[in-house]
């Protein structure tokens, strides 16, 4: 937990050099997501006059000790919490942080917000199925669903069920809001979607739980499928090259619609998540 | 028990940036893109979605159930419901 706070700093340096580098910019100075963090923290909050505009920082609050939480599953830098069929547990959890940012969205009375909220709920609809399915090719071919036993599997699962962690990359993207499915916060057509009213401390929490969710998932794919890694030094440079893959892909081509995404989801994914999983039960 | 103990000692850091955070707040009137013109149509289509939302939450349950024991009731039920959604996603 306390190796995950800077490294979601890392993980946004990354994308944005990334980002900078396939345009041909020089990019941002490793501490700089670090100084806008503070500059954000620094900042007055602003805020629409309505009751219960104390109640959304609740929502971004308990989001951000969620996916905190669930990084003591992994060794980050020691795995803290193991029991067994802990990978269902964590996968459940993390279900519940698009939907306090939906409620955190709605609870907003803008209308920007509120489309913001219909779309994360919408998207995660969209992805959800995939991308547990794509777990559970992982549960089947290691027969169980505990992180430890999965960690210490001798072969990389990624070599075993290549489908299965193209979804999963797939599913990260959506999960973690990046292009081409950065739907419920299109800047140029909702104007920042569920972050459209967020300021101040607000929006640095808001971007900070971004990071730690692209940083989580990375890990835990990494985990997943990137081969036997017990300890914090083999975990890293699998998750990060996880995050660059994502970086990469964010940046080679524009957003998709929200039905396009749900088409792409569950006409195209989910019957290949499904394959997949019959594969691997099979044994194959 | 003692693992989610520890979830509020996760709550810690994100309490401690944001009252570490300036406090002061500035209350505005509506922003010219703050209040809906029209909430209820944005509230119906949240609503359908939020229903859509629960569906999954619940089939996640029933899919720890179908983990556990196949040829349970819970297990039924989710093959049931992932069978309907798919035909109404799919319409």
């Amino acid at each position: 937990m306390i190796a995950a706070f800077p490294l979601a700093f890392v993980t946004e340096w990354i994308d944005r050099k990334v980002s900078a580098r396939v345009q041909r910019r020089k990019g941002p100075p490793f501490l700089q997501p670090l100084y806008d963090f503070i500059k954000l923290l620094c900042k007055e909050d602003l805020r629409v006059n309505y009751p219960g505009s104390n109640i959304f920082p609740i929502f971004l609050i308990v989001s951000t000790g969620i996916v905190l939480y669930l990084f003591l599953f992994l060794p980050f830098p020691t795995k803290l919490i193991s029991f067994k069929d802990d990978l269902i547990f964590v996968v459940f959890f993390y279900s519940f942080v698009p939907m306090l940012l939906a409620l955190l969205a709605y609870v907003i009375p803008s209308i920007y917000s509120n489309i913001g909220a219909e779309r994360v709920v919408k998207l995660f609809i969209a992805f959800e199925i995939p991308f547990l399915l794509s777990i559970a090719s992982v549960i089947a071919v290691v027969k169980s669903a505990t992180l430890q036993d999965i960690m210490s599997f001798k072969v990389p699962l990624a070599l075993i069920l290549p489908l299965a962690f193209t979804i999963y990359v797939i599913s990260m993207l959506a999960d973690s809001e990046i292009t081409p499915f950065d739907i419920p916060e299109a800047h140029t057509e909702v104007a920042g979607g569920w972050t459209c009213e967020l300021s101040g401390r607000c929006l640095a929490l808001a971007q900070l739980l971004k990071n730690l969710r692209l940083l989580f998932l990375a890990s835990l794919g990494a985990v997943l499928f990137m081969g036997p890694c017990t300890s914090f030094m083999s975990l890293l440079p699998r998750t990060l090259l996880l995050i660059f893959i994502a970086s990469l892909i964010r940046n080679m081509g524009g957003r998709i619609r929200e039905d396009q995404a749900i088409t792409l989801f569950w006409k195209e994914i989910i019957p290949l998540a499904i394959i997949q999983l019959i594969i691997a039960l099979s044994g194959g | 028990m003692i693992p989610l103990l520890l979830f509020p000692a996760s709550l810690l850091l994100p309490v401690s940036i944001y009252l570490l955070g300036c406090r002061k707040v500035r209350v505005t009137g509506p922003f010219a893109c703050g209040y809906s013109s029209s909430p209820q149509r944005v509230g119906m289509k949240f609503h359908r979605a939020a229903y859509a939302f629960l569906l999954i939450i619940f089939e996640e349950f029933l899919l720890i159930i179908v983990l556990v024991s196949p040829q349970s009731i819970g297990a039924v039920l989710f093959y049931a419901i992932t069978a309907a959604s798919a035909l109404v996603m799919l319409r």
